[in-house]
């Protein structure tokens, strides 16, 4: 299940609340563009690279926390992401609180039943109870001894570890770049002119739909009184997804007559500069002695 | 053909894709260095038109003519014609959104001479210029989603001067604007038409008039022109202005000190 | 169903992101030829739309919301190949733009919501609405089983990528590395989520929005149809590209050891010490034609065994073609009954 949907099983919500969830979401995207936007133009050290470097490096560090499988190496790893933040300006405290109060709650939880034997077999830490024998339901076989086992326990902290070192690295990068300069660095890193053009478009609208919707929805909850069933808001919720379909499509009718207005022909035309500078090629040259490292201290530390 | 006309209209009717009527049987010259205003009320085809005289779409009947030329589809595949044809006419959209899909305010303004052919020494030097113009080089790397009405109108305005065009088609370029960015709007179209430049404004502000027009033509709900000529004929004909649902009984004028004209409706 | 960063492995992740490859690329090229020059804000906007779409709280009957991804209706609407772009946008954007992760596993992600889901609901909703009236129940309806049975089948895949991960990737002492639950309870689990809560709120949202658009816009239902005049799609490229991998086949060869995930019960059970009770039951009643891929009693040198492969890849592609083929077929003659109807 999605991060998102799981979620939102724990919130409990009636009329209004539907409505209300999606119209605070909403403005907190609007939000958090915001506050990104506040954050990438300090002169911290991330900011300070050439966004395709800075992109270039953060996809380096994936790759590499995705070959690491030590949990004291993952967590070393982790607090050299959040010194990374630091350095970069970026408020040490609420980074934590976005990466370390969501990870744990949605890995952390989906990954939980790992720990018992039932759904992984494996080296017993903490004997729960005894069965007189295995019992089968479907295609799944419960085993006789109900533990917390070794395995679970790792498998659910690496898990955990590396999720947070990930996520916490995507984020950094959303942070620390310019959004308007990131697409433009993929597409000079290799992202063909096409999709950079309609990212860059998809991402503006996103904005105008975004509003779009937060009036729709808004409007809907001053008129509400009384109760309605979810039947009924489920119709509201599509009938608006229909709205914003039909209204998609005209504006993109409207947009492309002011593309033909100024002169477009069916090629798309990016223009950007970007200048690496030495600082640039340091950092990068660093990352990667960073991510022999861990790799390589992942390798030392063998475990049975 | 009048060597001097930049438009010539001869019996244009179009229907949307839905069969409805947009215009009906319009005839119409405009000659350069004019700025003609259409006058209507909402949905009686004067946008369409617009639209028409920028060969954004094609009329089903009749004949267009721009800077001489027969325009059709055809004609405007030929990539030459093409080019000339988009550099010398600008197009400001009645919602800014639409004509905003770049990432930020510079890229916006670069877009028309990008596209239009310019090298890039150019389009910066466009830019720069454009934006300098519109007091708008403090919201450079701004994203459209990020301004207010006004600053997003200035964007687009600035947008279109960039092309340097010959002729600037507006669609209701006043609408939901503050009183200070309508003034600073109607300026810079003065400004504009001054420079010997043609003009075409669809809107059913009457404040316009006075102040812009050379001549205005007015459209019925039936989609057709009932009448053209100066901007007094026009605002004296009150029968004329009601028959369009353009006012009702109690619009009167008002003449204030400082010589200009203000005509209204009072409840 | 989005699968953040670090439940799949780099390898699992870079196939994935491979497979989708062409796939994208063929998405570009027919929607440049079916739409022509206006797909670029069309598509712009599409992904827009896609990705506000998988914000919305749909209410369930327990109180709670749940997530659509849309994808159903978008290719109802729009055709799969302009789904599956829209949808690649909206996830590229949500992965890059807003920080939600999910840099590595784009790719499966992709090949799930962008591809899957798109494809399966638009064959679907082709196949139960030939020859129907734009504004008769059958296409809602329709609409409620493609976007339930597309969004259960990326949940399906979604389960199978996840659950290949401890069977593949695990220290000797048997830790899973990734995602530690087997295919034994990640599939199920995936497929039970979807088909009690996420499939009926896809389907449903489908449903409701395709009944919305037949009272109030039906044009917008017969978009697909509207098709530019389009230069014939060159199928000799694709022709071409398939017969080079073809003849690259034999590389494989040379690679030793078998590609991973491709093993025989006999190399499994060096690897992990054991075979797994499902494998050895299969291995023996699926007795491939080709076995090993090779020609019987054709496959001694190195040559012999060339040849056996690109045999192998040849006819695998005729086969898949013809399907393809007959698939495209089915549509086109339902397709054309409709305008006869008319």
């Amino acid at each position: 299940m999605c991060p998102k949907c799981f979620k939102s099983s724990f919130n409990k919500s009636t009329k209004p609340g539907f409505l209300e969830k999606t119209i605070n979401e909403l403005n907190n995207v609007m939000k958090e563009e915001f506050v990104a936007g506040k954050i990438a133009s300090r002169h911290g050290l991330l900011q300070n690279l050439d966004p395709r470097i800075n992109f270039l490096a953060t996809l380096l560090l994936i790759i590499s926390a995705n070959f690491i499988h030590q949990p004291l190496v993952l967590l070393f790893f982790n607090f050299w992401v959040i010194w990374l933040a630091k350095v970069s300006l970026v408020p040490v405290g609420s980074f934590l609180k976005k990466i370390w109060l969501v990870v744990p709650l949605f890995t952390g939880i989906m990954v939980i039943p790992a720990i018992f034997s039932p759904f992984l077999p494996g080296e017993p830490l903490l004997i729960l109870f005894q069965l007189p024998h295995p019992v089968q339901i479907l295609f799944w076989q419960i085993p006789p001894v109900i533990s917390i086992t070794k395995q679970g326990v790792l498998a659910a902290i690496v898990l955990v570890l590396r999720v947070g070192i990930c996520v916490s690295l995507s984020l950094l990068l959303t942070l620390t770049t310019k959004w308007s300069l990131l697409l433009k660095a993929l597409n000079k890193i290799g992202l063909p002119d096409i999709f950079t053009t309609i990212l860059e478009m998809a991402h503006r609208y996103i904005y105008l739909l975004l509003q779009t919707t937060v009036d729709m929805f808004t409007a809907k909850k001053s008129r509400s009184i009384g109760h309605t069933t979810t039947g009924e808001q489920r119709k509201f919720v599509s009938n608006s997804m229909s709205i914003l379909l039909g209204k998609s499509y005209f504006i993109s009718n409207e947009v492309y007559s002011a593309m033909l207005s100024r002169g477009y022909n069916g090629n798309t035309l990016v223009l950007t500069e970007f200048k690496l500078k030495s600082f640039d090629w340091l950092w990068l040259f660093f990352i990667i002695i960073v991510c022999l490292f861990f790799i390589g201290g992942d390798h030392l530390f063998v475990w049975k | 053909m009048s060597g001097n006309n930049i438009f010539t209209l001869k019996e244009i009717s179009y229907r949307y894709p839905s069969s409805e009527e947009a215009l009906s049987k319009i005839n119409l010259e405009i000659k350069k260095g004019e700025l003609s205003i259409f006058l209507g009320a909402n949905g009686c085809g004067k946008s369409t038109l617009l639209k028409i005289l920028d060969a954004l779409i094609f009329p089903q009947e009749g004949e267009f003519y721009a800077f001489g030329n027969l325009i059709t589809e055809e004609a405007l595949s030929n990539e030459e014609f093409f080019y000339s044809f988009r550099k010398k006419i600008g197009f400001l959209f009645q919602e800014s959104d639409v004509q905003l899909f770049n990432p930020t305010v510079w890229d916006e303004v670069a877009y028309g001479p990008l596209q239009l052919g310019l090298d890039k020494t150019s389009v910066k030097d466009r830019v720069e210029k454009t934006l300098d113009l519109l007091s708008l080089k403090r919201l450079k790397d701004r994203p459209p989603f990020k301004l207010s009405g006004g600053e997003k109108k200035k964007e687009a305005i600035a947008s279109i001067l960039s092309i340097e065009p010959e002729v600037l088609l507006l669609d209701e370029p006043t609408n939901g604007l503050d009183p200070r960015t309508q003034r600073h709007l109607i300026n810079l179209i003065k400004d504009f038409h001054k420079q010997n430049k043609t003009v075409v404004i669809s809107t059913h502000n009457l404040d316009l008039i006075y102040e812009l027009a050379d001549k205005v033509y007015v459209f019925s709900e039936d989609h057709k022109i009932i009448a053209s000529g100066s901007p007094e004929e026009i605002l004296n004909d009150k029968d004329l202005l009601i028959k369009v649902n353009l006012i009702d009984e109690h619009f009167h004028k008002h003449v204030h000190t400082g010589d200009h004209l203000h005509f209204h409706s009072h409840e | 169903m989005h699968i953040p960063d670090g439940y799949l492995s780099p390898q699992t992740c870079a196939v994935m992101g491979a497979v989708m490859l062409p796939v994208w690329w063929t998405s570009v090229k027919k929607v440049q030829n079916t739409i022509n020059k206006k797909y670029v804000p069309l598509m712009a906007l599409g992904a827009a739309f896609s990705f506000v779409i998988m914000m919305y709280n749909v209410p369930i009957p327990d109180g709670t919301t749940a997530h659509a991804v849309g994808g159903a209706l978008l290719a109802i609407i729009f055709g799969p190949w302009a789904a599956t772009l829209c949808i690649t946008i909206a996830l590229a954007i949500q992965a890059l733009l807003f920080g939600d992760g999910g840099i590595l596993s784009f790719g499966a992600n992709c090949f799930n919501m962008a591809f899957i889901l798109p494809f399966s609901s638009y064959f679907i909703y082709k196949l139960l609405t030939t020859n129907s009236e734009i504004s008769s129940s059958r296409r809602y309806i329709s609409g409620f089983i493609a976007g339930y049975i597309g969004i259960v089948l990326a949940a399906i895949c979604a389960g199978i990528e996840l659950g290949l991960q401890p069977l593949l990737f695990h220290t000797a002492a048997g830790v899973p590395l990734y995602c530690p639950y087997p295919l034994s309870l990640a599939v199920p689990a995936m497929a039970f989520a979807h088909l009690t809560v996420a499939g009926p709120v896809e389907g449903v949202i489908t449903a409701l929005a395709i009944k919305y658009l037949q009272v109030s816009n039906p044009e917008m239902l017969s978009i697909e149809k509207i098709k530019a005049p389009s230069k014939a799609f060159g199928y000799a490229k694709i022709w071409i590209g398939m017969a080079i991998v073809a003849a690259l086949t034999p590389l494989g060869l040379l690679a030793s050891g078998s590609a991973w995930g491709e093993w025989g019960a006999d190399e499994i059970k060096d690897k992990i010490g054991f075979v797994p009770a499902g494998l050895e039951q299969m291995s023996d009643k699926w007795h491939a034609l080709m076995q090993d891929y090779g020609i019987p009693g054709f496959d001694q040198s190195f040559f012999q065994s060339a040849i056996g492969y690109i045999t192998a890849a040849i006819v695998g592609i005729i086969l898949i073609s013809l399907i393809t083929y007959l698939f495209g077929k089915i549509l086109k003659n339902k397709d054309e009954g409709i305008h006869e109807a008319k």
